[in-house]
């Protein structure tokens, strides 16, 4: 009898439990039911609510309520208003809620995206135009405990059909303390971490640190209010990057860089700018760099750098305008541009345009050179390396070349060549003072590498110059007594050039004036010897201006049909002379007692010519 | 008065003799060093050189003595010395010819000794030491005879200098 009620009362329990789990599963798949039947109808309702809060529209294909606090979305995708394909599109959205416990109600508490994929593009286009109502909307947020995680997400840098950057995201956010980690790989994988705190009015940024491939980046510092101060390090390659210390300003239009300083392996780097909020390209800023004296060599001779860039972001592009002064061991130079546009083509070539510039230096002579349209394609070879095509617009006339940059180590290897053509020589009058009112065209080529080996070689035609060279023709009028050889003008002048380093040739030269007819050839080397030879025919009336020519045409009647011939060498400063043997020298000759010739030797010894020092020939 | 005369003539009459004395003396070592030279004595001969440079260095043999001593030098093989004194004396008369024979002999040194850049540097030192005018005369030429009497020439032409010593070419400087 005992065991029977025994048995009855357990299969009574049974029966309890049973039936128990049948009401409750019967609840929840009723809940369940009459959740998933309208949840639609209130998710749609919601998107709209974001959709108008956003100015993005969202869909997504189906959603599914999981008991007992998921929510999973399929097939979600964000556009851009009146766009045909999303900026964001994930196949899987799963959002789980905190449970109802408490009396605030449920909470959104962790959100997981999986195969995200990102068009950066389009995202960069829609941020652009809604950054200060997603900014407002971010803020409303409540601040709740939150992960979100995207795991294998797809960045798309240019449009959907190009290669993508997978990355992943996983941001927790547990009582103001924010922590965030992943990676995102290009060709190389780079992990990173993000700790810091929400405070009232900003954020304290505890740490981020990036490593990955050659770089490691260490960075700290706080947003408080409208103002953000960072300090941090980088090491990239052989560059360290030490002692950053930034300070930036939001402003109601603009970002204020208020400063900006570091080191780059000892080299100090300090910036300040501005760029507005609606255009962020639109900005202003200057750089100074400046190099401790113990760093200085003849290989890496920049002593300090003061840039001002100026951008401007029109419908034709990005534009940079501005100068930079370049100081040096030796020499200063000083850049100026306008319109310089930049075209990233692949990641690894690079088109630039620039509308006008000016290079202009001093060593110790002032030279300045302008050049217009300067189209310029880089290649980048390797990381280090560079294939520079440039063509552009000089002094009315054309020039392209070529450059190849190695950056591997330091000094930084460069060799170069290049031609111009239909040179206008009246234009380079503000590099080469002897060459003010010429008029003349000039073509050739030039070979250099590493830039103290500079080769370069061509054609000078000038017709109607007006030449005042501080070297030769001041010696040809003092030796000779001419006085008005000092300064020839309306003179027609041919030759070759080339200039190899600190060695200057002139060949094939040809001068020629009303009152002179000169052939011949004049070699400066790198140490100032002169080698030359002349043949040079004066008029009658030249040869009438100096007592020589007198006493020469006294004796020779047809002087000033015969050539005179003569050699110089030595020093250019103090140059060597010679009248060399011709039909001219042996009829003087016949004329001559041997101590009239010794006493116009003497004589000519006694006051030599001495072209006064002035560097820049 | 006549005393003050007396005075005043006995004190020039000595500042006079005092050179005069020094000069005779600058001159009997001269002669000494000569004498040396020829008897085939260097090293003496070198001594009395280095007497006069240091004791007599206002006489008229002071540049010849000079120049005898990087001379020594040389002849001894000793070029790192005849090279330093060589410099010295042109340091000393910079604008003396006997100067330009002395670069000569450095360009010489750096010749033998194989060093590039000193070779460049005397050359062009030799092609600006001078600026010379052919007008109807092609060559010029300088003669010194030396303290150890060596007879050196230099020829000069619009394309090189040349030095003969002893009437034997010793080295040419084309530019």
């Amino acid at each position: 009898m005992l065991t029977t009620n025994y048995l009855q009362r357990s299969l009574f329990k049974w029966k309890l439990a049973v039936l128990l789990i049948l009401i409750i599963t019967a609840m929840i798949t009723a809940i369940s039911f009459s959740i998933n039947r309208y949840l639609p109808k209130y998710a749609l309702a919601y998107c709209n609510l974001l959709n108008q809060q956003l100015t993005a529209k969202i869909s997504f294909s189906s959603i599914r309520y999981r008991f007992p606090n998921t929510l999973i979305l399929k097939n979600v995708q964000v556009f851009e208003p009146n766009a045909k394909t999303p900026m964001l599109e994930t196949p899987r959205m799963a959002m789980a809620f905190s449970l109802p416990i408490s009396s605030s109600g449920p909470s959104l508490n962790y959100v997981v995206l999986k195969d995200m994929t990102v068009d950066f593009v389009a995202l960069k286009n829609y941020w652009k135009q809604h950054s200060p109502s997603l900014y407002a909307w971010t803020r409303a947020l409540p601040k709740e405990n939150l992960r979100l995680l995207l795991s294998n997400g797809r960045l798309y840098l240019k449009g959907l059909t190009g290669q993508p950057i997978s990355f992943t995201i996983d941001f927790s956010l547990k009582q103001n303390h924010v922590a965030a980690q992943g990676f995102w790989e290009d060709t190389q994988k780079f992990h990173y971490e993000l700790y810091g705190d929400m405070v009232e009015s900003g954020f304290n940024l505890s740490k981020l640190d990036v490593e990955g491939g050659q770089v490691s980046v260490n960075l700290w510092g706080r947003w408080q209010k409208d103002s953000i101060d960072w300090k941090g390090f980088i090491l990239y390659k052989k560059f360290y990057i030490l002692d950053i210390n930034g300070h930036l300003n939001i402003q109601d239009r603009d970002l204020i860089l208020k400063g900006l300083s570091f080191s780059v392996n000892g080299d100090d780097v300090a910036m300040a700018g501005h760029c507005s909020k609606q255009k962020l390209f639109q900005c202003g800023a200057d750089m100074t760099f400046s190099r401790p004296k113990q760093h200085l060599s003849p290989q890496e001779p920049l002593k300090n750098m003061n840039l001002h860039l100026e951008a401007q972001n029109t419908t034709q592009g990005l534009f940079f305008t501005g100068h930079a002064d370049l100081n040096f061991l030796l020499q200063n130079a000083h850049l100026d541009f306008q319109n310089l546009k930049a075209h990233l083509m692949n990641t690894d070539f690079l088109k630039l345009k620039i509308d006008h510039l000016s290079a202009s230096w001093a060593s110790p002579d002032k030279h300045k050179i302008l050049i217009e349209n300067l189209l310029a394609s880089i290649h980048l070879a390797q990381s280090s390396q560079a294939n520079i095509a440039l063509s552009a617009r000089m002094y009315a006339g054309n020039y392209h070349g070529r450059i190849f940059l190695d950056t591997t180590s330091l000094p930084w290897q460069i060799k170069g060549q290049g031609k111009f053509e239909g040179v206008d020589i009246n234009r380079l009058s503000d590099t080469f003072s002897f060459l003010q009112q010429c008029h003349g065209i000039a073509w050739g080529s030039f070979n250099f590498q590493a830039l103290k080996d500079i080769q370069l070689a061509g054609a000078l035609r000038i017709h109607q110059g007006d030449f005042s060279d501080p070297h030769f023709l001041p010696w040809v009028a003092k030796t000779l007594q001419m006085p008005s050889v000092e300064h020839l003008s309306g003179a027609d002048l041919y030759c070759h050039f080339k200039i190899n380093g600190n060695s200057k040739m002139l060949e094939y030269l040809k001068l020629h004036t009303d009152d002179l007819d000169l052939n011949g050839f004049f070699h400066l080397d790198e140490e100032d010897l002169v080698s030359s030879r002349i043949s040079v025919r004066f008029s009658q009336k030249l040869l009438n201006e100096s007592p020589i020519g007198r006493n020469i045409l006294g004796m020779v009647h047809e002087a000033w049909a015969l050539p005179f011939e003569f050699r110089l060498s030595g020093n250019i400063y103090r140059m060597n002379f010679q009248w060399d043997h011709s039909p001219l020298k042996d009829k003087v000759r016949q004329h001559m007692f041997a101590f009239v010739e010794r006493m116009i030797d003497r004589r000519i010894d006694a006051n030599p010519y001495m072209v006064p020092q002035s560097p820049g020939l | 008065m006549k005393l003050y005369v007396i005075i005043l003539s006995l004190l020039l009459q000595g500042c006079f003799l005092v050179p005069c004395v020094k000069a005779s003396e600058a001159d009997l070592k001269w002669k000494e060093a000569i004498r040396l030279a020829q008897q085939d004595e260097p090293d003496f001969a070198f001594m009395a050189f280095q007497a006069i440079v240091q004791d007599y260095p206002d006489s008229r043999w002071a540049l010849s003595a000079a120049f005898a001593q990087g001379e020594y030098y040389f002849l001894q093989n000793n070029l790192q010395m005849a090279s330093d004194a060589f410099e010295s004396f042109c340091a000393k008369y910079p604008r003396h010819e006997e100067a330009l024979i002395a670069l000569a002999y450095l360009f010489k040194i750096a010749q033998i000794q194989k060093n590039p850049d000193t070779t460049k540097e005397y050359h062009n030192r030799v092609a600006s030491f001078h600026q010379l005018s052919f007008v109807f005369k092609e060559n010029k030429s300088f003669m010194f005879l030396s303290g150890f009497g060596h007879k050196h020439k230099l020829v000069f032409t619009i394309d090189k200098t040349t030095l003969y010593v002893d009437d034997k070419l010793f080295t040419e400087v084309p530019f």
